[in-house]
């Protein structure tokens, strides 16, 4: 038992120190962030929260957006699918009109470096 | 003729001056310069920050700062809330060392007839030690938190004791177990032969008990007791954390809580002069306590 | 019969008190109802702005530890051996200076060390907390229990001080310095108030124990294991020390 109590520990003592020194490059490798542009879905109408968005954003009904959450002293950007209710815009223009589906302060993406997938975090470059 | 070659060689270099405790002055002075560390720090943090507190308790006047006499000393001597709290941490103290102390020497008594090392009960009641403070007011916030229990805080007579019964609890649970590690490895240091002889005489187990372990761990004892006293003092932040304010109820507002509120009030003049009379009631205690220990052990 | 019985109680009790901690570290390893090291893989890529604050404090508290050790030793011997003008009154000033509580002392340590510019400097946190009273008056518990005779033949081999330390003192002190460290690293791994205050404007050195409470929930469990982790490992170095069978006499027998 005390061996194990020992093993145990120096085992822990070990990862701690691993990870101390190559935690956060790990966790840069493992979960890469995809560069994104993001749109804040924040433009008010009378109708309620409308949204002009470029076709290639749009995708089955859905769109993305990307969700925050707070980890220790940094915040995590993870990206969602959203399912939206569309009205098309002029046919040249290449616009949806969203009319329903997201909330004030969604940030929807515009373009991300790779295609983006449910769960994957995100590093928002800026807003378009 | 060698000794007193010896002898005149050795005070040539002024070696045979020696002082009442067989050393030299030389080597004495050396043993102090060694301390110079430890002794410039304790008058740093420890001596001249108390004679500042001095000095606070002693002004006063807002902005501009005057001597105001004892002014302040009247005004906390007169406060309801400071007297509270010098009962409630006196009590607290007192009634918790007591506890903790006996539950220690019980327990270590009968962790030493079982077995010679019995380290993992060791470690286990140290652990509530380790633990840190929020997880231990978490989990006792879970279990005194019931609707029953909070209705019992709130019943006449009793309901100041059991509202700061978690706070005892609390104390006692963190508190036996470094008691319990110190006192067992005193009393395995009790030689056995003493115990032999007295079994020789006739004596039973409670009797070697009281009569032979007792006295003979007597100091460790003591020091038990203090260290569970300099613990008791330092219950604030449990308190703080499991009440989750500054104004507990009032059986458990202590002289930390006291303290706490006036520095944030600013009020360092009142925080000043209630330290300065806890010190002076506790410089007397010990004072005291040392007169008697001193006393008995020339008899 | 009555030894298993009492064994048994014990057993008992011991579980009782090992309740807490063993449901913090079974929460940790825990992730939806099933066993998962998730919260320890998140508390240490996601968040790993934790360890900061843990070597912050693996560094504060051994420094604190090891320095109070090695300067109240001279002082704790002298006071036990040695006889000097006012070494009662002086001794009667560190015990009430043990007592104090930390708020007496709190501003005007803070205004000594604004005044010397240390405030939120990592020499803030360590510092003050070196000279610690208790230290001093276990090293002279301690000292008085080694025998003179070892004292007196040490002086006859040499006229250093520190090395009638080194070879007469401290062999014969060993399980009390490791006692006495295993409490000072307690304390010091777990003050927060004092830290709070003198480093407020430099929240990057603070020790762990001010952020602990920081931890987002979910991985809360982990921080609070790893929290626990450097004791463990302490007391389990220390253990022989600790359990030597000359163990006991230092602590003071009549």
């Amino acid at each position: 038992m005390r061996k194990a109590a020992k093993a145990a520990i120096i085992i822990f003592g070990a990862a701690v120190i691993f990870f101390s020194l190559f935690g956060d490059m790990i966790y840069s490798a493992v979960t890469p962030d995809v560069s994104a542009y993001t749109v804040s879905a924040a433009v008010m109408t009378d109708g309620g929260l409308k949204l002009v968005l470029p076709k290639e954003c749009v995708r089955d009904g859905r769109v993305m957006i990307i969700e925050s959450y707070p980890a220790f002293e940094r915040t995590v950007y993870t990206a969602r699918s959203v399912e939206v209710l569309l009205r098309e815009g002029d046919s040249e223009s290449g616009k949806y009109l969203i009319e329903s589906g997201l909330k004030q302060g969604d940030r929807v993406v515009l373009t991300s470096e790779k295609e983006l997938r449910e769960g994957d975090r995100v590093e928002t470059d800026g807003h378009g | 003729m060698k000794r007193s070659k010896c002898t005149a060689a050795r005070s040539k270099r002024g070696l045979t001056n020696s002082g009442r405790d067989g050393m030299h002055k030389k080597l004495r002075f050396k043993f102090i310069a060694l301390s110079a560390p430890a002794l410039i720090g304790f008058a740093e943090f420890y001596i001249l920050p108390f004679i500042r507190s001095i000095a606070y308790a002693f002004t006063g006047g807002g902005l501009e700062k005057r001597f105001v006499g004892f002014e302040n000393f009247i005004a906390v001597a007169e406060n309801g809330y400071f007297r509270l709290a010098l009962k409630n941490t006196a009590l607290f103290s007192l009634i918790g060392v007591i506890t903790v102390t006996t539950l220690a020497i019980i327990l270590s008594f009968g962790l030493a007839g079982i077995s010679e090392k019995a380290l993992w009960i060791k470690a286990a009641f140290i652990a509530p030690y380790i633990l840190p403070s929020a997880s231990t007011v978490l989990i006792w916030q879970a279990v005194f938190d019931s609707n029953a229990y909070f209705s019992l805080t709130r019943s006449e007579t009793w309901g100041g004791f059991f509202a700061v019964l978690p706070l005892y609890l609390l104390f006692i649970w963190k508190n036996v177990g470094i008691d319990i590690i110190i006192l067992t490895a005193a009393i395995s240091s009790v030689p056995r032969e003493i115990y032999e002889a007295a079994a020789l005489d006739g004596a039973g187990p409670k009797a070697l008990r009281f009569k032979i372990t007792l006295p003979m761990i007597s100091p460790t004892v003591l020091f038990v007791a203090l260290l569970s006293f300099v613990n008791s003092l330092k219950i604030f932040r449990e308190s703080y954390l499991y009440y989750k304010t500054n104004y507990p109820p009032d059986s458990a507002y202590m002289l930390q809580n006291y303290m706490n509120n006036h520095f944030y009030k600013l009020n360092y003049e009142n925080l000043s002069a209630a330290a300065v009379m806890f010190t002076l009631f506790v410089g007397v205690a010990i004072a005291a306590a040392w007169i008697i220990s001193e006393r008995s052990s020339k008899r | 019969m009555k030894t298993r019985v009492l064994k048994a109680f014990y057993a008992l009790l011991g579980a009782f008190f090992l309740l807490a901690s063993a449901a913090l570290i079974i929460k940790s390893l825990i992730y939806n109802g099933g066993p998962s090291l998730l919260e320890y893989w998140e508390l240490f890529t996601v968040d790993h702005a934790f360890f900061g604050y843990f070597w912050n404090s693996v560094f504060y508290s051994a420094a604190i530890t090891a320095v109070s050790i090695a300067i109240s030793l001279p002082l704790g011997f002298a006071f036990a051996k040695i006889r000097f003008k006012g070494s009662k009154a002086l001794f009667y000033a560190y015990l009430l200076a043990a007592l104090l509580p930390f708020q007496a002392t709190l501003l005007p340590n803070y205004i000594c060390l604004k005044s010397l510019n240390m405030l939120n400097t990592p020499l803030a946190l360590t510092l003050p907390m070196m000279f610690s009273p208790l230290a001093v008056f276990l090293d002279r518990q301690f000292a008085l229990s080694v025998p003179d005779e070892l004292i007196d033949s040490a002086r006859l081999e040499t006229s250093s001080a520190l090395r009638i330390l080194r070879h007469a003192v401290w062999p014969h002190i060993k399980p009390g310095a490791a006692a006495l460290a295993a409490l000072i690293f307690c304390e010091s791994w777990n003050t927060v108030e004092q830290a709070l205050i003198f480093a407020m404007d430099n929240p990057g050195i603070y020790p762990l124990s001010v952020r602990l409470s920081d931890l987002p929930e979910n991985v809360s469990g982990a921080g609070g294991a790893t929290y626990m982790f450097p004791i463990f490992a302490l007391f389990l170095i220390l253990r022989k020390p600790l359990e030597s069978p000359e163990s006991g006499e230092i602590w003071g027998t009549k």
